[in-house]
């Protein structure tokens, strides 16, 4: 989330002051300059004609889903945290297995003591018909700023968990079975204070049960609060006035407790994270994790085994763009865009900076492929947050949804709100953005935050879930075209983690392998559905599905029902230990 | 009567076509003719005249930015005559408008020391300190220069506009632009800075606005069609800087090579690398030396992973360029595209400490609190010159001085500069010298 691109030739100070005289001289041939207010900005439009056949209808109201995020932008402090925003997840907390929402709450201001919003949690009643379940479901103080929200069942009871993340600590939500929630992060260890944002969830040291990292922004607090300007006027200072907070990595021992190991495991300190995604990225069975800093070098830390990581972000060609330089970089996601059977690497930017494909050759190498891929043209200038890979037009390849919004009340460039993302992948060669009619949530302007991403109707499409600031959140259903297949596969571990994070699913068909892994973290403070999801177009056979599992375990199986939920129980089998 | 020739009809066989006399008298008068001119050629090419034409075209030259062309007409009129006083003052004028101040005082001295006039020559030293930045020292002789400007009102304004510029003190700017503009309506130049003022501030669209009225008072520059492309590149739409690249792209025109080289940047920028390569061929075969074109190809190079070309052409341009961190940075993927690890990632840890350092500079720069913070100066000053634009670093350590002449760690710094280059000029000696002394004051 840089304000203001880097560029040491544009941003120099002046070296002198120039004294009166030269005023003078000038000032008598002309009157005064009046300086102009700063005009609208172009919209970021896009140049196709052809409106999109995806719709993504809005349902929120609908859907009785009435929240949005508070950021206490109305006590007027500018603050960098008020613009952070939050996240949502998509959990089954109910194990109904329909998807439920929990939302970040956010937080306000009194004069300058910073107080907690609670977050509210959705449950799924009927299609598009949620029951804001919160005051009975939450018995939580959430007494901090809270952003995002990432599910997981952590203790593997077969009820889903939620880390709740934020300015003042973390909020771990213990599903205790009966619908409803208590905070535990005392009892578990988590008593990390530090301003947290976006987590991942993964076994990293393969034991079979789920760690998590954590990214942490910056230092920003009332007593490090400089005022800065934008066109003059008082604005949100930019994350390069402030220190970067480190990360943290806690292992769990399987037994509701986590321990602190980001010293021991070589963490670095000097990102500003805003983004997190946890899989296998150089595919040698173990955990690697993905950090997208603002302003800072993204980190890639490889997994040498038992947890053990190394950072590799510069070398490995995932740290900044095309020539290195490091880019605000805030949402994640993993995908196999090209189905070449790699895990390759999204990241949305800050506005001047393109979106970044790193496109992966395997052992942990990448290269910046948004040019070749088109993403460099998207005819307009983006600050993206919340993002999602998933096959939304079911034709069997994977598109990219994004949403935008800027960071600054007086952005330079580009306006504040930003009509959102929809990149259709072209048989993994280019991204086309699609174009929609006027009206549709994808052609108004936002202020994207988190996004997450679920077929939250049952059709076989991937909806859409995004939170907004100064905006209710939307619920968006997909509609895309008739004719594709899809197939769904759930993953239930038992060696392995019960959530599965960390397997790869490998779906075999006529046009090619899809590879599909379960991820922890991804997006922007926000937690997607952790089930496998392929779209495979109309005409193709699907030959076989192939599973292995966090714990080595290797599944050849027949293909899985079309159109219908999988749910696969792992092989019996004692925790892989490296 | 006589027959009245009919031109271009010969006259019919047998028949004399003119009498004889009248035939001697067009001969006397074409000999004379020829005589005059082999006199005025000879008075031209070894009279004390024989460099005024050349120079004249060089002048006109100048006024058109055709620096180029300039240069070759003046080189021509250095050849007919080596000790042209006015030759040597529009060699300085070409080398003020290349930013080359070592060359503009040395083509100056040399313009003195013919007997050029000795007021021109102090009063282009004046926009020589304007344009490098030097208000202080010049301002004091704006009014003159601009009453007394002798057809060089342009100049005037141009020079203290990039003095100004490079002080980033905008509104001034734009003030001496309206004075520029309002005195000379049709000249491009005002327009082109006014859209570069507003370039600088990110207003893409204010910027074009501004460059497009220039481009209507100079339908041929090039520069200005540059320009609206890295605007639209800015905004994220290649395909119309694509057009504006194309447009400064003419065959005979100065900024051929870097628009070919934007042609193929924009070509990328929408995914059509394999079409790239054309223009930037036509770029290699007029300069083959060109590093933004052979930068450019390198990364068509890499997308197809043609590795092993993109390091023979990316070694020599890192060699040549050291601090041009980006083609480091390409060097070290198509090392480690060869599986040179050790050597990429060495390639890589130079180009990451430099863009850390360089953004520690930038931010340096951006948060400094007041102007005489020598400290902050001298931290940015000894940054840029190791790890980016010399001069600019150069710039930064000098302004230290402004505010306090004695700073001694910036002695230090600029004594070592100048000493490593000491064998390449005397100056540089002297300056080395200067600095250590007071350096250890």
């Amino acid at each position: 989330m840089p304000l203001q691109k880097r560029n040491p030739l544009h941003k120099r100070k002046p070296l002198s002051r120039i004294p009166a005289i030269f005023l003078l001289t000038i000032a008598a041939c002309l009157g005064c300059h009046k300086t102009q207010a700063p005009a609208k900005k172009e919209e970021n439009k896009a140049t196709a004609v052809q409106p999109e056949k995806i719709l993504f209808l809005d349902k929120t109201k609908k859907s009785g889903v009435s929240f949005q995020f508070t950021s206490g932008r109305q006590a007027d402090h500018n603050s960098i945290l008020e613009w952070l925003g939050g996240g949502v997840a998509i959990l089954d907390y109910d194990n109904d297995r329909q998807p439920d929402l929990l939302f970040a709450g956010g937080g306000d201001f009194h004069d300058k003591k910073i107080v907690g919003a609670a977050c509210q949690l959705f449950r799924h009643q009927d299609s598009w018909s949620y029951q804001n379940v919160s005051s009975w479901a939450l018995r939580v103080d959430f007494s901090h700023y809270n952003h995002g929200c990432q599910a997981a069942d952590y203790d593997n009871d077969g009820f889903t968990d939620v880390l709740v993340t934020g300015y003042g600590g973390l909020i771990l939500l213990h599903n205790q079975g009966d619908g409803t929630f208590v905070e535990t992060q005392r009892e578990s260890r988590l008593d990390d204070a530090s301003w947290s944002t976006s987590a991942a969830w993964a076994d990293f040291n393969a034991d079979g049960n789920l760690d998590v990292y954590i990214a942490h922004y910056v230092n920003w607090s009332f007593e490090n609060h400089p005022l800065c300007k934008g066109f003059g006027k008082p604005d949100v200072c930019p994350p390069k006035r402030f220190d970067p907070l480190p990360d943290t990595l806690y292992f769990s021992n399987g037994a509701g407790e986590f321990q602190d190991v980001s010293e021991a495991v070589g963490l670095r300190k000097d990102g500003k994270g805003l983004g997190v995604v946890a899989a296998d990225l150089d595919q040698d069975q173990d955990i690697d994790i993905y950090v997208a800093n603002d302003t800072t070098d993204n980190f890639l830390y490889l997994n040498e085994g038992d947890g053990v990581f190394k950072e590799v972000g510069v070398v490995a060609g995932v740290s900044g763009d095309d020539v290195g330089i490091a880019n605000g970089s805030m949402g994640v996601d993993v995908c196999d865009f090209n189905q070449d059977g790699q895990l390759d690497l999204w990241v949305a930017n800050y506005a001047e900076e393109p979106f970044a494909l790193y496109r992966s050759f395997g052992g942990g190498q990448f290269q910046h492929v948004s040019k070749s891929t088109g993403i460099n043209a998207l005819n307009g200038l983006f600050v993206g947050f919340g993002t999602a890979f998933a096959d939304f037009d079911l034709d069997g390849d994977q598109d990219v949804v994004v949403a935008n919004g800027h960071v600054m009340k007086y952005p330079p460039t580009t306006n504040m709100e930003q009509i959102p993302l929809l990149l259709r992948n072209d048989n993994g060669r280019r991204f086309e953005r699609a174009v929609f009619e006027e009206g549709n949530y994808f052609a108004r302007a936002h202020l994207g935050r988190g996004l997450a991403a679920a077929d939250l109707d049952h059709d076989g499409d991937i909806d859409l879930v995004v939170s907004h600031l100064h905006e209710p959140a939307a619920l968006l259903s997909n509609g895309a075209p008739a004719g594709g297949q899809w197939f769904r596969v759930r993953l239930i571990g038992r060696s392995s983690n019960r959530d599965a994070v960390g397997a790869k699913l490998v779906l075999h068909t006529s046009l090619g392998d899809q590879l599909r892994t379960v991820k922890g973290g991804g997006s922007y403070l926000s937690q997607s559905d952790l089930r496998a999801h392929w779209g495979v177009a109309q005409g193709v056979v699907v030959s076989g599905l192939t599973v292995t599992w966090p714990s080595g375990v290797q599944q050849k199986l027949d293909p899985p029902s079309r159109n219908t939920t999988t749910i696969l129980l792992e092989p019996r089998r004692n925790a892989r230990r490296k | 009567m006589k027959r009245k020739r009919h031109p271009g009809n010969r006259p019919p066989d047998g028949q004399p076509s003119q009498p004889r006399t009248e035939r001697g008298s067009k001969r006397s008068r074409i000999s004379f003719i020829v005589l005059l001119v082999v006199l005025a050629l000879g008075l031209l090419l070894v009279g004390r005249y024989r460099a005024d034409a050349p120079n004249a075209f060089g002048r006109w030259r100048i006024s058109q930015r055709r620096l180029v062309d300039a240069q070759w007409w003046l080189e021509w009129a250095q050849r007919l005559d080596p000790n042209n006083a006015e030759t040597e003052f529009l060699f300085a004028r070409v080398a003020r408008r290349k930013g080359e101040m070592a060359e503009v005082r040395e083509h100056l001295a040399r313009a003195a020391e013919l007997q050029y006039p000795l007021a021109r020559v102090e009063k282009e030293q004046w926009l020589a300190m304007a344009q490098s930045g030097q208000l202080r020292e010049a301002e004091q002789h704006l009014a003159s220069l601009l009453s007394e400007n002798q057809g060089d009102g342009a100049e005037v304004c141009e020079a203290f506009v990039i003095g100004l510029l490079r002080h980033r003190r905008f509104e001034t700017a734009r003030e001496l632009l309206r004075v520029w503009s309002a005195d000379l309506p049709h000249d491009p130049q005002p327009f082109f800075y006014l859209g570069a003022i507003e370039q600088d501030q990110k207003n893409w669209d204010k910027a074009i606005g501004f460059y497009e009225k220039a481009l209507q008072e100079d339908s041929k520059r090039g520069d200005i069609s540059i320009a609206i492309a890295k605007c639209y590149l800015e905004k994220k739409q290649p395909t119309q800087a694509l057009e504006h690249y194309r447009a400064a792209a003419m065959p005979d025109g100065e900024q051929r090579v870097p628009a070919l080289v934007g042609q193929a940047h924009c070509l990328r920028e929408l995914g059509k690398s394999a079409e790239a390569r054309a223009p930037l061929q036509q770029a290699l075969a007029i300069d083959a030396d060109d590093s933004a074109a052979n930068f450019e190809i390198a990364q068509v190079e890499l997308e197809a992973a043609e590795f092993a070309s993109a390091i023979n052409r990316l070694a020599p341009l890192v060699d040549r360029e050291p601090r041009n961190h980006d083609a480091r940075f390409a060097y070290a993927v198509a090392l480690r595209g060869t599986g040179k690890a050790v050597d990429a990632a060495k390639q890589f840890e130079i180009v990451s400490r430099a863009r850390k350092q360089l953004t520690k500079a930038t931010n340096l720069a951006e948060q400094m609190e007041s102007p005489d913070d020598v400290e902050a100066r001298h931290d940015i000053g000894a940054i840029f010159l190791e790890y980016g634009d010399p001069e600019e670093g150069l710039q930064w350590l000098t302004s230290v001085f402004n505010y306090d002449p004695n700073y001694k760690p910036t002695h230090r710094v600029l004594a070592d500069f100048y000493a490593a280059k000491q064998t390449q000029s005397p100056q540089c000696a002297a300056l080395a010298k200067h600095h250590r002394a007071m350096s250890q004051e």
